[in-house]
């Protein structure tokens, strides 16, 4: 599987419980294109997000963000590079949960 | 032709068919006897499909059955110059002129009416009522004759009641003479208060005050669970005969009119009698019993199997032959195995088996047997983690028998009435015949040989032993004069044993009961028939001992005992020691299942039952079948075991709603118990009192019922099938009833896809999602159809998508909504089968939807779908056009992959066309795809273009391309896809002389993922492989290829 990168901008900040609830809403959808949500990054004003995925392609979580609604400016294919000494466990720092 | 020659024919009381004054033998087949019923007195022509339905409940060959009836009928009616059967080739009629039929005469006579005729006439005609119409032709299990039955005898009753009125009402003044026809409307309408009333009047007027006295104590229990209004009648008449001056010794012993008179207050009954000692000796039977041992030790000392049928007519000795073997091998140290059929039982799948099985003590039975022994015996346990299938029940039961031949040397497996043995245990028989032919097992059959035409399964078991030649038959005869004496003399020891042998002419049960009889009677009185003797027998029975027996006849030939308290007046001590009258008399015996044994009764004879059954009028029957089944429901509402029992009693007393019920909790149990017969025809019989139910209860139970039907056995006429349960989850959806049109669909998918991979699981977790998506209609639909959408792009569980789809279809002509996502997901079902012409209607509406509301990732979509269709069929200028549109929608599309694949779409077109400066082009757009990152629509264009590099010997170009293609369709799991990867790869293989890899791809395709594949390239494959037949083709293959032929034609 492939990490992919969804930019996000949203005109209002974000509601986190909304978001989390439309993506439950269509957890059936994540499940039927094998895309599972790894982590987000959110501004500190809520306008801007950056989701991380784990999916079989670009392709797939494109399909996925048409299907829930949500805004996806940008979805991208990615790899992943840390600094060796001050890796960080990134699903520590997620602030959304995965569609149930 | 001579008036004496004259046929005959008698329906009023027991059939009979007379020539020449002389009573003709019937036929013994029940069946053979009710259709000559219902042809005489239908008097037209049926089709032979009618017949069928109406009597042969039997899903192999019931035209072969029907034949067979017919032709046992020809020689008993038809006259040497005229017949009477006229069967063409597909009707069937019964010519009745010039025969007499004496219900036909009556209503012929009384055409003027009742008041026309003269007080002689009636009387005269009144004597024509010898009993019930058709008195003992029961035939519970064939609903549709059951039916017609019960209607025709309750006209026949309304007559004779009418005729009796009459004749009473005219002979008011005479009332010795009216008293017999008062009796008889009493006996054939018991709970009318105002016959029971003026039968009172009568007997009082006619001096027979104990016997008023003890009629209104029998007719007011009888009416009490009418309610007070039914009484008011009975009670005045009982007043005015209580506050008369009595002109016998005996005065009514009630204080008033509400005291009932207690059971104690009966005629005087004949004590001596009731110490009668039941008649268990065997006599005679020297020549079978040695044959019988002669076998037992042949079988023993060989180690080989063998099987036995005993057979006779009714009360010929078979049971008591049978009961003396098992004893023997008991003696023996045998293991044995004994179990009967009821009559009643069909819908208790396995049940002989299950009374045989529990004679091996459950610690005997290890863990593992026991656990796959569970489904028929739950005391045994079940491992959940194990899943039970019949092959496995087969195997766990040959095994046990296999283990205790071993261990004891011998098994005995005694099975009796095997003529009315359920389909689910005819095949175990045949199954357990079959696996132990080199083992020391003995199987002893007993049954009625004229009533074994009646049951197809076991018939079928017969012909099959009988063609193998592993069965030996033994006919049993009449006894001989010595050997009725011996036998009677243990009843009646002074008896005229010589008058008893001409009575009963060698019949033991007959002659039993004609001496039992002989005591109490004048010679001039004797009752012709064991039915008519053993009635007279229950005459002198006390009130609470006939109340019990009658009770006990309604419920079957077995019954339990801890029942009769809800359905009987009186505590158990009374019913204990009226059982005990019983089993003196050698009416009932103990049952001897080991699970069951203190509290299963069951009739000494089946003759017995009916004897009693036959004595309750209809409208009786009805009252005590209700009661008994809403008494079970009431006692055991979760206990599927008593379902098929309570189907029983309702259906019998006429409640269609809890028969219904009950016939699919009792489906659904003999599924999982692997009785398929007894499901489908359990599904059948539900279908038959659902007809009678209101909607939308009906509609739901149909659906209900056609689940059960389809999973007993998949229907021949697939499209026939799932166009009537459309139709069904339609009206479910009309009438609101969402869960029960949600099934329907779902059934309708299954019929037609085969199972796809996903769990139940899953589709249960998605079909929750939807639901509790919104609870509005139409965001309900949507949500529906774009789930469905998304399974057919992703080729996952199509049976599943369609399920969602024909329910989302449904409801958005009742929202007045049209959805893209259901034109889109129809059109890819249709592609998916090859139905090019109608996907592509779909796909164009799709588009022009998509473009109505302005949704251009749609209207790309649907005409990308359009591309894709062309290049599957080969129009690759009609591709190229249509890609020129996507790639200018394409453009519009900013983000995403849209605009790639539209020019990687255009590109395949032409370079497919043969235009080789677009090899250049096509390179470009794949990178740009892959860019995207959108690998499926990467992985088409790679596969067709593999597929055309061969075409111009590139097989190099082909097989990296093809590879990479394969790749992300396994990744994507998407079955067409990776089976049109290794056509290609095969293909590049061939071309380049690779034999292994060849041979690996080629492999491939006989996998199992092959079942998903479209037909399209299922046919693409197949082409491919043609010429490669006649080498090493793997196995499974061709299955694979041809196995899912499906297809639906919304399209």
């Amino acid at each position: 599987m492939a990490l992919i990168v969804v930019e996000r901008v949203f005109t209002e900040p974000i509601v986190l419980a909304e978001s989390q609830a439309i993506a439950d809403e269509n957890a059936w959808c994540y499940r039927l294109h094998q895309v599972r949500f790894v982590l987000s990054y959110v501004s500190t004003d809520g306008r801007r997000v950056i989701c991380v995925y784990e999916a079989p392609d670009a392709e797939a979580v494109r399909r996925v963000q048409r299907q829930t609604g949500l805004p996806a400016q940008r979805v991208w294919a990615a790899s992943l590079h840390e600094a060796p000494e001050q890796a960080v466990s990134l699903s520590a720092k997620s602030t959304l949960e995965e569609p149930a | 032709m001579s008036g004496t020659e004259t046929l005959q024919i008698r329906l009023l009381g027991g059939m009979e068919v007379v020539r020449g004054g002389e009573p003709l033998v019937l036929p013994p087949s029940k069946k053979t006897r009710a259709l000559l019923v219902y042809l005489v007195m239908t008097g037209r022509a049926h089709r032979r499909e009618r017949l069928c339905d109406l009597l042969w409940d039997v899903p192999d060959d019931p035209r072969g059955a029907l034949r067979w009836s017919l032709s046992k009928l020809r020689p008993l009616v038809d006259d040497p110059q005229r017949p009477r059967i006229i069967a063409g080739r597909d009707t069937v009629a019964f010519d009745a002129d010039g025969i007499s039929v004496d219900l036909l005469d009556i209503r012929r006579r009384l055409a003027a009416g009742i008041d026309s005729a003269s007080t002689e006439q009636l009387t005269d005609l009144v004597n024509q009522f010898r009993g019930e119409f058709v008195e003992g032709l029961e035939l519970p299990n064939c609903y549709d004759f059951h039916a017609w039955c019960t209607a025709e005898r309750e006209e026949v009753r309304a007559l004779q009641t009418a005729i009796l009125r009459a004749l009473i009402s005219r002979l008011a003044a005479r009332a010795d003479v009216a008293l017999p026809h008062a009796r008889a409307l009493v006996q054939i309408d018991p709970l009318s208060g105002d016959a029971q009333a003026e039968l009172l009047r009568l007997l009082a007027a006619t001096g027979r005050r104990g016997e008023a006295e003890h009629q209104y104590s029998a007719g007011r229990r009888l009416l009490q669970q009418l309610g007070p209004d039914e009484l008011e009648a009975l009670d005045r008449a009982w007043r005015r005969i209580a506050s008369a001056p009595a002109d016998t010794g005996r005065r009514p012993s009630l204080a008033g009119v509400s005291a009932t008179p207690s059971p104690t207050t009966a005629p005087d009954f004949d004590h001596a009698s009731l110490d009668e000692p039941p008649a268990t000796v065997l006599v005679g039977r020297t020549a079978e019993r040695a044959r019988l041992r002669e076998m037992m030790d042949t079988i023993r000392s060989q180690r080989r199997e063998g099987v036995i049928l005993l057979k006779g007519e009714p009360g010929i000795g078979k049971s008591r032959l049978l009961a003396a073997l098992v004893a023997t091998a008991k003696e023996q140290g045998a293991t044995v195995l004994d179990g009967e059929a009821f009559e009643a039982e069909s819908g208790r799948p396995y049940g002989p088996w299950i009374d045989a099985l529990r004679r091996v003590p459950a610690v005997s039975v290890g863990p593992t047997l026991g656990n796959e022994l569970a489904p028929l015996l739950p005391e045994l346990g079940q491992d959940e983690d194990t899943e039970p299938s019949r092959d496995r029940l087969f195997g766990a039961v040959v095994e046990l028998i296999a283990a205790r031949a071993h261990s004891t040397g011998l098994v005995v497996l005694a099975l009796d009435d095997v003529q009315w043995i359920d389909e689910a245990s005819a095949s175990l028989l045949h199954y357990v015949v079959r696996m132990n032919r080199h083992r020391p097992v003995m199987i002893v059959l007993a049954g009625r040989e004229g009533e074994l035409p009646d049951n197809e399964p076991m018939l079928r078991v017969l012909r099959g032993m009988r063609r193998d030649r592993v069965i030996d038959e033994i006919a049993l005869g009449p006894l001989g004069d010595s050997e009725i004496a011996e036998l009677v003399q243990h009843v009646a020891p002074e008896i005229d044993t010589r008058r008893v042998f001409a009575e009963s002419a060698g019949n033991p049960l007959f002659a039993l009961e004609v001496a039992r009889a002989l005591p109490h009677r004048q010679e001039e009185d004797m009752p012709q028939t064991v039915t008519e003797l053993v009635r007279d027998r229950i005459d002198r029975l006390p009130d609470l001992a006939t109340d019990m027996l009658r009770w006990a006849a309604v419920m079957g030939v077995s019954f339990n005992l801890r029942r009769l308290p809800h359905l009987i007046a009186a505590d158990l001590d009374e019913l204990v020691t009226s059982l005990e009258v019983l089993e003196r008399h050698a009416l009932l015996r103990q049952g001897h299942g080991a699970s069951v044994a203190d509290d299963t009764y069951i009739f000494a004879h089946d003759i017995v039952r009916q004897a009693v059954y036959a004595e309750l009028s209809e409208p009786r029957r009805r009252t005590m079948h209700w009661r008994i089944a809403k008494t079970l429901e009431k006692l055991e509402p979760a206990a599927e075991t008593v379902a098929a029992e309570i189907a029983y009693h309702a259906a019998l007393a006429g409640d269609a709603g809890l028969a219904t019920r009950s016939c699919i909790t009792a489906g659904k149990r003999c599924l999982r118990l692997f009785a398929n017969g007894e499901a489908e025809a359990l599904a059948r019989r539900g279908m038959h009192f659902a007809q009678q139910l209101d909607e939308p209860v009906r509609v739901s139970l149909l659906i209900e019922l056609n689940e059960i039907a389809i999973a007993s056995r998949r229907p021949e006429r697939l499209d026939d099938a799932a166009h009537a349960i459309e139709a069904l989850a339609e009206r479910a959806l009309d009438h609101g009833c969402m869960e029960h049109a949600r099934l329907g669909f779902h059934m309708v998918s299954r019929l037609r896809w085969e199972e796809g991979d996903w769990s139940d699981a899953e589709r249960h977790t998605l079909q929750a999602e939807l639901v509790g998506r919104s609870a509005d209609p139409k965001e309900h639909v949507v949500a529906m159809a774009e789930a469905a959408r998304c399974l057919a792009r992703l080729e996952r569980d199509l049976s599943h998508a369609e399920a969602l789809l024909l329910e989302a279809n449904a409801l958005s002509g009742r929202v007045e909504l049209e959805h893209a996502a259901i034109s889109e997901c129809m059109g890819i079902l249709c592609s998916h089968r090859g139905q090019f012409d109608e996907a592509a209607d779909l796909y164009r509406h799709a588009r022009d939807l998509s473009h109505r509301d302005g949704d251009r990732l749609g209207e790309f979509e649907a005409l990308e779908h359009l591309v894709m269709q062309e290049f599957q069929r080969g129009r690759y200028d009609d591709a190229a056009a249509l890609s020129d549109d996507l790639v200018a929608i394409g453009e519009k599309l900013r983000e995403g992959s849209e605009a790639p694949t539209a020019r990687a779409l255009a590109a395949l077109a032409r370079y497919a066309a043969g235009e080789i400066n677009q090899s250049a082009v096509l390179e470009t757009a794949l990178e740009d795809l892959k860019l995207a990152d959108a690998k499926h629509r990467l992985g088409y264009v790679l596969t067709r273009a593999a597929l055309i590099d061969l075409d111009r010997n590139e097989a190099g170009l082909a097989q990296k391309r093809a590879t990479e293609a394969l790749w992300i369709a396994e990744l994507l799991e998407r079955p067409t896809e990776i089976a049109l990867a290794h056509v290609a790869l095969a293909k590049a293989a061939a071309a380049g002389g690779d034999e292994e890899a060849l041979r690996h791809h080629i492999g491939a395709l006989g996998d199992r993922s092959l079942r998903d594949v479209s037909v399209p390239v299922r046919q693409t494959i197949e082409e491919v492989l043609a010429d490669r037949r006649s080498a090493d083709l793997p196995a499974g293959i061709d299955k694979a290829i041809r196995g899912n032929g499906n297809g639906t034609d919304y399209c």
